[in-house]
């Protein structure tokens, strides 16, 4: 029972916007392989342009990641990056869902 | 709604897993990232180091020479080292790791790199002490030790890789020193020996860890 609030009370504490498993994607994927351009994110998260770009308003309106114009051997292209803040948001939410999962684990 | 909450636990754990690997991730590539290094910078070493020696010997160049010849060596090896390791190893960032590491951390390490072999090689040491040919190999067992001790050692990965390379190279010194005492110009090619050996048994180890990371 005192598990199960400790679960539901780390639910509460974690940030649901980020935990959207199309924004979790990104972020799991610009985390784990660095800077990506636009091009990138969509065949990589295999959303559409407009999902994408929908998405990555949230997280930019967040401060999570920054987009910048940048010269590639392919031409200018948009790249995306995690912020520093973005980065210690990840590691902090990781950290908790860490902890939940160990409660989960526990629990069943 | 008891099934409303179950299947947002579910969700959740999956998120859970799901970023707890992507955390994994960075560690191997992070550790990855060292045991390269081992193997770039050993490699780039070697090889400069024993055409110098080479070039040195045949050439019949007088000692005081050498600490030129050794210092153009480490320049143009920690170059090579930095172009190659940016271009095909795997990078790692310590802000990645949630560590942010103070803006001195990169001078620290440059001047961890460079001031044991200035030191070294303006001594003014007998050659019997320590021959000319293998100063190199003491400076680079102590720059690893500076290194640890000023970044490594702040790491969040909480590896020892630098330690454990000074430590095998500051004691595979003296081996070098009686060999080149006893044979002149062949504790050069010893320490060189050494210095690979000590570099990948610490890459090894390194590859050792990462792949820990996820048994």
């Amino acid at each position: 029972m005192a598990e199960e609030r400790a679960v539901i009370e780390e639910l509460k504490r974690l940030d649901r916007d980020l935990l959207n498993p199309k924004r979790l994607s990104i972020l799991v994927i610009l985390y784990v392989s660095g800077p990506k351009t636009m091009a990138q994110l969509v065949r990589l998260t295999g959303l559409s342009w407009g999902d994408l770009e929908s998405n990555l308003r949230k997280l930019r309106e967040k401060g999570i990641i920054e987009m910048s114009k940048t010269i590639t051997p392919n031409g200018i292209r948009t790249m995306v990056k995690l912020t520093p803040y973005g980065v210690k948001t990840f590691l902090e939410m990781a950290s908790k869902l860490e902890l939940l999962l160990k409660i989960l684990r526990g629990d069943r | 709604m008891d099934e409303d909450r179950d299947n947002r636990v579910d969700n959740v754990e999956e998120a859970a897993k799901l970023v707890v690997l992507a955390k994994k991730l960075v560690e191997y590539r992070c550790i990855l990232s060292a045991a390269f290094a081992f193997f770039i910078f050993g490699m780039t070493f070697a090889s400069l180091v024993m055409i110098a020696i080479s070039v040195y010997i045949a050439l019949g160049a007088p000692s005081r020479f050498w600490a030129l010849v050794s210092f153009g060596t480490v320049v143009l090896c920690a170059t090579i080292s930095i172009l190659l390791l940016r271009s095909v190893a795997p990078m790692c960032r310590y802000e990645e790791l949630g560590y942010e590491p103070p803006s001195r951390l990169r001078l620290y390490y440059g001047l961890s790199f460079i001031v044991p072999f200035v030191v070294l090689y303006s001594l003014p040491m007998p050659n019997a002490l320590l021959p000319y040919t293998i100063r190199w190999l003491p400076a680079l067992g102590i720059a690893l030790l500076v290194a640890y001790f000023t970044v490594e050692r702040r790491s969040p990965l909480n590896t020892k890789f630098m330690l454990l390379a000074s430590i095998l190279i500051l004691v595979s010194t003296p081996i070098s020193i009686a060999i080149e005492l006893a044979a002149p110009n062949i504790g050069g090619a010893a320490s060189t020996g050494f210095m690979l050996l000590s570099y990948l048994i610490v890459g090894a180890h390194a590859l050792r860890r990462a792949k820990k990371i996820f048994e």
